[in-house]
């Protein structure tokens, strides 16, 4: 009996390993690829592990002022985005979650609505909508753009939050003497802290992941973030994959930092607002 | 009573900015569309007329409207059967699992990681994969799978799939997320009460954990048919709808009418229709969401 149960668990460990290989083998071969010399791409047979190592690919996109542009971009336009959702999702979600307000079941379930929204069926509207107010090709519109399915979420995720705060805490603060909008910047906002990171977190993947906007609303390196630049790489002739790699594994550094360090708020969020 | 106005009128300054975003963002963008789709309109005249519905019926007797929408039935329902499958399988081995807490949390976290990866990074990791001198290339030729290299994303049978794949492998992480954690939230009483009964561990999954689940991974479903019928960017980067038209979803068949073929009362026209369509789900959705409350 005992000896049956180690081994089906063994059998359970070992599926576990293999299905994790096959599912990372895409990352690790990006990975691998960014590191090897042209020559080495397409060698026969394939190396996971290169032969020759060759830093030649990173060097060929640091090199490239573009990418610095594209990076940088991306970066200002997800900060940008997270910061402005944080800001105006506290308030709205303390509205939800502390006042009365008569639309509330409306409101709230319009934001749901939003939030799986096909962004599609809006490109059209802010193509038109940049071109007469003069804000194609810049930051703004893509903060805005953005910010239609980065806002929802946010709401709801820290309405959620908040309404498991208990009001006694800032009931006191304002027996004290605090108005409310004191109370709120000096006891909940503190108190909220956790979830800001979760919630950041997920503004800014939501962010930087984003390509349809950027690439119907702007046009050349100047402003668009490096998704666009990444998409580009699928219309050149004779791609040099091993700094196409090197940029796909920069790019993902972000990425990987915030997986390492707050998984466990990713996890959470991903429970609490299902997000495309 | 003056006091109590105040109060309401507090809380709604609290939602203003939110919602005056929202309203600018995607209210506006909303009306504008369906604004566009009854009218003939063009950027190079400012002169836009009144058109009725005849844009609606040029859509609807289009070949390539109702060819892309099958495509993106297509793309959907086979993107949202792997979702499920692999989600399944992934979850009931960490269900069963009983290694130490580290190691199926050091599991759940490597099988969340494609989801992290930006659709274009993982665009660019299946290019390479897919390539005819590609490793998948070579490993399906060396095991005799296939004859001779082929371009996946080059060739009208093979296109589509190959974009599934890709959204697959991106986006299963939420599935899975989402239905371990609905797994792992069936109370202890009811799984004792069905070990006190003798039930083995296929009758506990088949009487206790899925018919508690379900509920979730029906608003799961849905909500995951919504999202994936409006997908664009694989499209866009990897195929351009090509080739022979074979993998122009919905979406890109939007943004090709409006900003390759300048008839963006046309594509307006689509949109319209697409956001119909979705809504039905949509409100299948809300309702699913309200009555199993798990997500």
């Amino acid at each position: 009996m005992i000896r049956q149960f180690r081994l089906a668990s063994i059998l359970r460990t070992f599926t576990m390993l293999i299905l994790t290989a096959v599912l990372l083998f895409p990352v690790l071969w990006m990975i691998s690829t960014s590191l090897k010399p042209i020559m080495g791409i397409f060698s026969v047979p394939p190396h996971l592990i290169p032969q020759h190592f060759s830093l030649s690919g990173y060097r060929t996109i640091l090199n490239d002022s573009r990418w610095l542009h594209y990076f940088y971009n991306s970066y200002f336009i997800a900060c940008s985005v997270t910061l402005l959702c944080l800001v105006v999702g506290t308030l709205a979600a303390y509205g939800f979650s502390r006042m009365k307000i008569g639309a509330r079941g409306p409101l709230l379930y319009a934001t749901l609505v939003m939030q799986m929204f096909p962004g599609v069926v809006l490109i059209v509207p802010y193509f038109e909508l940049a071109k007469t107010l003069h804000l194609f090709n810049t930051y703004g519109v893509l903060i805005m753009a953005d910010t239609s399915f980065v806002l929802p979420f946010t709401i709801w995720m820290l309405k959620s939050y908040l309404d498991n705060v208990p009001t006694e805490i800032e009931s006191a603060a304002m027996i004290d003497g605090c108005s409310r909008l004191q109370a709120v910047t000096r006891v909940v906002v503190p108190l909220m802290a956790p979830s800001f990171v979760a919630v950041g977190t997920w503004a800014f993947l939501g962010a930087w992941n984003e390509y349809m906007f950027a690439v119907t609303l702007t046009t050349g390196w100047q402003r668009a973030p490096a998704t666009v630049g990444l998409g580009e790489f699928f219309g050149e002739f004779g791609i040099n994959w091993n700094s196409v790699m090197a940029t796909g594994t920069l790019s993902s550094i972000p990425l990987m930092i915030i997986f390492i360090f707050l998984q466990r708020y990713l996890v959470r969020g991903m429970t609490v607002g299902a997000v495309k | 009573m003056r006091r109590r106005f105040r109060k309401r009128a507090e809380g709604y300054l609290y939602i203003l900015p939110a919602y005056t975003l929202l309203a600018l963002v995607t209210g506006y963008p909303v009306i504008r569309i369906v604004g566009m789709s009854l009218s003939s309109f063009s950027f190079q005249t400012d002169h836009t007329r009144w058109a009725g519905l005849s844009e609606f019926s040029a859509v609807l007797a289009s070949r390539s409207f109702w060819s892309s929408a099958s495509i993106t039935i297509e793309f959907t329902v086979f993107s949202l059967i792997l979702h499920a499958v692999i989600a399944w399988v992934l979850a009931l081995l960490m269900y069963g699992s009983r290694e130490a807490r580290w190691v199926t949390n050091l599991f759940r976290g490597l099988w969340i990681l494609p989801w992290l990866f930006s659709t274009a990074a993982a665009a660019l990791m299946w290019g390479l994969l897919y390539n005819p001198f590609g490793v998948l290339n070579y490993t399906l030729v060396n095991t005799g799978m296939l004859q001779e290299p082929i371009d996946f994303l080059g060739r009208s049978g093979t296109a589509l799939g190959a974009l599934v794949n890709v959204n697959v492998w991106r986006t299963y992480p939420i599935y899975f997320v989402l239905l371990l954690g609905a797994m792992q939230s069936v109370p202890d009483s009811l799984l004792e009460a069905a070990r006190i009964e003798g039930a083995s561990y296929f009758k506990e999954l088949r009487y206790v954990v899925v018919p508690f689940v379900w509920p979730a991974v029906l608003t799961m479903t849905l909500l995951d048919f919504i999202t994936t019928f409006g997908h664009f960017d694989l499209v866009k980067m990897m195929t351009g709808g090509g080739p022979q038209g074979s993998t122009q979803t919905l979406a890109f068949y939007i943004y090709r009418e409006a900003f390759l073929s300048a008839n963006f009362s046309y594509s307006a026209a689509v949109s319209v229709l697409m956001f119909a369509f979705l809504s039905i789900f949509s409100v299948a959705y809300l309702k699913a969401y309200t009555r199993s409350n798990v997500i």
